[in-house]
């Protein structure tokens, strides 16, 4: 059994503004490693919940909040050494360049000057900026302000990252980039917090969730226990080559297979997932003797469960 | 047409309304004038005239608070729009130049009228305490509220012109130093030039500019507040001050909206820029590398100018105390090392203040302004060493100043460390020092709550929170001699040291509330 704490642990955790109550006594527990998808309504809560990680919520009550194991109300400055946050709307020092904006932090952080040149190298390049090293930072589209602020958050290699809706404002482009750097975050092992509203990139990214809805957990943990509690089914788009006579009844009449729709150059097959395994559909495709050009099953819906567990509410 | 208008009207109307501050603004006003009242009604006993003290300083307090509106309040009105990048949207709206001219100009006038007019019963009270006329109280509110108007519309352009409020504001402080001390100024340059025989007395030369400059000095509202508060005032309101201002105020709404297409709709740049910094590292003005502390590095290399600034703040500052002291030594026609060494060490302790004021409404709004105290915040040390090694950052800039400031005091220590010796010892000294750095405090700690006109608004307050106390001083001690009087003034030095010290704790908790939003 390991005795790593986990890197966010939280319980009863209370956040008030007046007499309104923006998080409502909600516990989590992030192991080190995992990428947890912060989900939720505006006004749900995700981003005061966030707020108290990053040690900026003053007010706040809770049984325990601890980041490694270190609580947050005895240590906050040790714990910004090990957390890098990005908030949901923020601004940069527009004046500075971005060489001058990223060294200005890496020097804030107490990053040994001998070796800021080489870490702010690596951190341009991980967020593919080293071409506007030296362009002022007024001068950068939003997408690439993104990624300066999510630069300066890698600057001091932080263990957990706490990110509020990092790709919100950007273009599809943009969102891509940004995707596609949480994804090389995730393999070097960082534990991420991410809130987002575009539930299908999360569905890509994240090894757990959790839905907040009015300041409450609705549901939290692994996609896949998610979707089997919710018996969400999973859809996979087939290509076929030749005659369609009969495949579809065939297809229709496997046990697990809950509809097969025929769209204009595909298949879609709805599968319950604890019936009949994706793997297993296409070897009994496959069995039936029918030619197989494209097998793609689709990511699970998020959209669907977000639907499905919230009212729309706000706290 | 004027749709538009009425509907930012009734905005502002109703933003204003429902603003804690707006009414909190009004009930200082109406403390104010219930303390001068207070003042006068003490002062009836041993005084002849008390409603003439009432409503000479009922009349310099909205003059104050009109210029403080001015420099504030109506230079605001069109730069706000610029700075939220909402001036397209408004014309996408179908909201017209004019129309939008006057629904953010017009509300504004109304609201600072309003508290002209809310006062003015009031200020007949001065008719029954003696020494007053209705003639006098007519005649001065209409020359304020006219001078209002033509402020406001000063304000309104300046607004159209500039880019940004804080270059707005300094426009309308020129353009009034130029209304209030240009004139006699150039007066009083023809007046020596006649004195010392450069151009003769009867000549067109003379005569003409001085005609014009007569005429031109009767627009003064503060000649003319001057006039009206002498005893046995009878003249027409209707004057040339009224009419000039009124005049004046029209033509420059007029090119206000000849100049909003040319100026307002141009793309305006979010960023604060980088003025004489330069970007590579080879440049004499490059900041080069960040410093051990980056928070210092940061704040006098772009907040302050850096090198750059500092070589033009020692050539300025040196080339205009150069010229200062030739004009002195002209005047004087005898010039002395001490005398030069005390125009260059008092004229610095001057532009040391304002540069103090200066830095003191910036540091923190910045960060206020540009949303960049959260990235701040997360750094791993605490608020108040972030907020300290910002001010250092901006008090390094104080270097130039400083260097003459020396200078002068180097030049005449013996005389420098006698006066020393003698107001070291006074409380008065003592009480000045300390209200001056709860001045710079107290700025501070406004522009991290309001918008604009920190400065002018923690001056208005300092100004109020003195006549306030020496007033009350000159009650509480009367009959109680001079001691009686230091004692207060020591009293006054304590509470007041007091307070900057519970600011550094609010503005620390001020920058970690504003962090979190």
């Amino acid at each position: 059994m390991s005795t790593q704490p986990p890197m966010v642990e939280v319980k009863n955790l209370w956040v008030r503004y007046g007499k309104y109550e923006a998080v409502k006594g909600i516990s989590f527990s992030i192991p080190k490693g995992e990428v947890f998808g912060f989900i939720g309504p505006n006004g749900a809560g995700k981003s005061s919940t966030i707020k108290v990680l990053a040690t900026l919520q003053r007010e706040y009550q809770c049984d325990t909040v601890k980041i490694n194991g270190i609580s947050l109300n005895k240590a906050p400055h040790l714990i910004r050494e090990i957390i890098g946050y990005m908030p949901d709307f923020f601004g940069v020092y527009e004046d500075l360049t971005a060489r001058e904006y990223l060294h200005f932090f890496a020097a804030a952080y107490r990053i040994d000057r001998k070796k800021r040149k080489a870490i702010v190298n690596d951190v341009l390049e991980l967020t593919d900026l080293t071409g506007k090293i030296d362009a002022p930072v007024d001068s950068l589209s939003r997408g690439m302000k993104q990624r300066l602020a999510l630069a300066r958050v890698l600057l001091h290699d932080p263990d957990l990252l706490l990110l509020d809706e990092p790709a919100s404002g950007l273009d599809p482009r943009a969102r891509i980039e940004v995707r596609e750097l949480l994804v090389a975050l995730k393999e070097m092992g960082k534990t991420i917090i991410i809130s987002s509203h575009i539930l299908h990139e999360l569905s890509q990214l994240c090894t757990s969730i959790g839905i907040i809805e009015a300041g409450e957990f609705v549901t939290q943990g692994s996609l896949d226990h998610i979707y089997k509690r919710l018996e969400l089914s999973r859809v996979v788009h087939v290509q076929i080559v030749g005659e369609m006579n009969g495949v579809c009844e065939n297809i229709e009449a496997m046990p697990g297979v809950k509809s097969v729709t025929v769209q204009a150059d595909r298949l879609a097959i709805q599968l319950q997932e604890d019936q009949l395994a994706v793997e297993d559909l296409h070897a009994k495709l496959a069995a039936t003797g029918v030619k197989i050009r494209m097998f793609q099953a689709e990511a699970m819906d998020m959209e669907t469960v977000f639907m499905k567990l919230t009212e729309g509410k706000t706290a | 047409m004027f749709q538009g208008m009425f509907a930012l009207f009734h905005r502002a109307l109703n933003v204003d309304f429902r603003l804690t501050r707006t009414h909190l603004f009004r009930f200082l006003f109406a403390v104010m004038i219930l303390f001068s009242l207070m003042m006068a009604h003490t002062t009836s006993r041993f005084m002849a005239a008390a409603g003439l003290v009432f409503f000479t300083q009922i009349i310099y307090l909205n003059f104050v608070f009109i210029i403080m509106a001015g420099i504030s309040f109506f230079a605001t009105a069109i730069t706000e729009e610029k700075e939220e990048q909402t001036i397209g949207l408004l014309l996408m709206a179908g909201v017209n130049p004019i129309s939008l001219l006057l629904g953010k100009s017009l509300p504004r006038l109304v609201s600072a009228l309003l508290l002209l007019s809310v006062q003015f019963p009031f200020t007949l009270l001065a008719i029954t305490l003696g020494g007053v006329t209705f003639s006098q109280v007519i005649s001065a509110y209409i020359a304020l509220a006219v001078f209002l108007f033509f402020l406001s519309n000063l304000g309104l352009i300046c607004s159209v012109v500039c880019a940004r409020s804080r270059s707005a504001s300094t426009l309308v402080v020129l353009s009034l130093a130029f209304y209030f001390f240009g004139i006699p100024l150039l007066k009083w340059i023809l007046l020596v030039m006649v004195q010392q025989g450069w151009i003769s007395a009867g000549s067109i030369i003379n005569f003409y500019p001085k005609l014009i400059l007569d005429w031109l000095s009767q627009f003064s509202v503060l000649s003319q507040i001057n006039r009206i508060l002498i005893s046995g005032f009878s003249e027409s309101p209707w004057n040339m001050q009224f009419w000039g201002n009124l005049i004046m105020g029209i033509i420059l709404f007029f090119f206000a909206c000849l100049l909003f297409n040319r100026f307002a709709l141009t793309e305006i740049s979010t960023s604060p820029g980088r003025g004489l910094i330069a970007k590579k590292k080879s440049h004499y003005f490059s900041p080069g590398r960040s410093w051990s502390n980056a928070l210092i590095w940061k704040d006098y290399f772009f907040l302050n100018g850096g090198y750059g600034m500092a070589v033009i703040k020692l050539c300025c500052y040196g080339i205009a105390l150069m010229a200062l002291c030739i004009f002195v030594a002209y005047l004087s026609r005898s010039y002395s090392r001490e005398e030069f060494a005390l125009t260059v060490f008092w004229t610095m302790l001057v532009v040391l203040i304002i540069e103090i004021s200066l830095i003191s409404a910036r540091v923190f709004h910045v960060e206020v302004q540009w949303n960049t105290m959260v990235s701040t915040a997360m750094l791993p040390q605490s608020m108040s060493k972030t907020a300290y090694s910002k001010v250092i950052g901006c008090l390094l800039s104080l270097v130039p100043v400083c260097f003459y400031l020396s200078i002068g005091f180097v030049l005449c220590i013996d005389e420098m460390l006698y006066d020393l010796g003698m107001v070291l010892s006074e409380p008065g000294f003592w009480m000045m020092f300390i209200e001056v750095l709860f001045f710079w405090h107290l700025t501070a700690l406004l522009s991290t709550y309001i918008k604009w006109g920190a400065l002018p608004l923690a001056f208005v307050l300092m100004w109020v929170g003195n006549m306030f106390f020496f007033f009350s001083a000159s009650l509480i001690t009367l009959g109680g001699g001079a001691r009686a009087i230091e004692s207060l003034y020591i009293v006054f030095t304590l509470a007041m040291f007091v307070g900057i010290v519970v600011s550094h704790f609010v503005i620390k908790e001020r920058l970690i509330q504003l962090a979190s939003r």
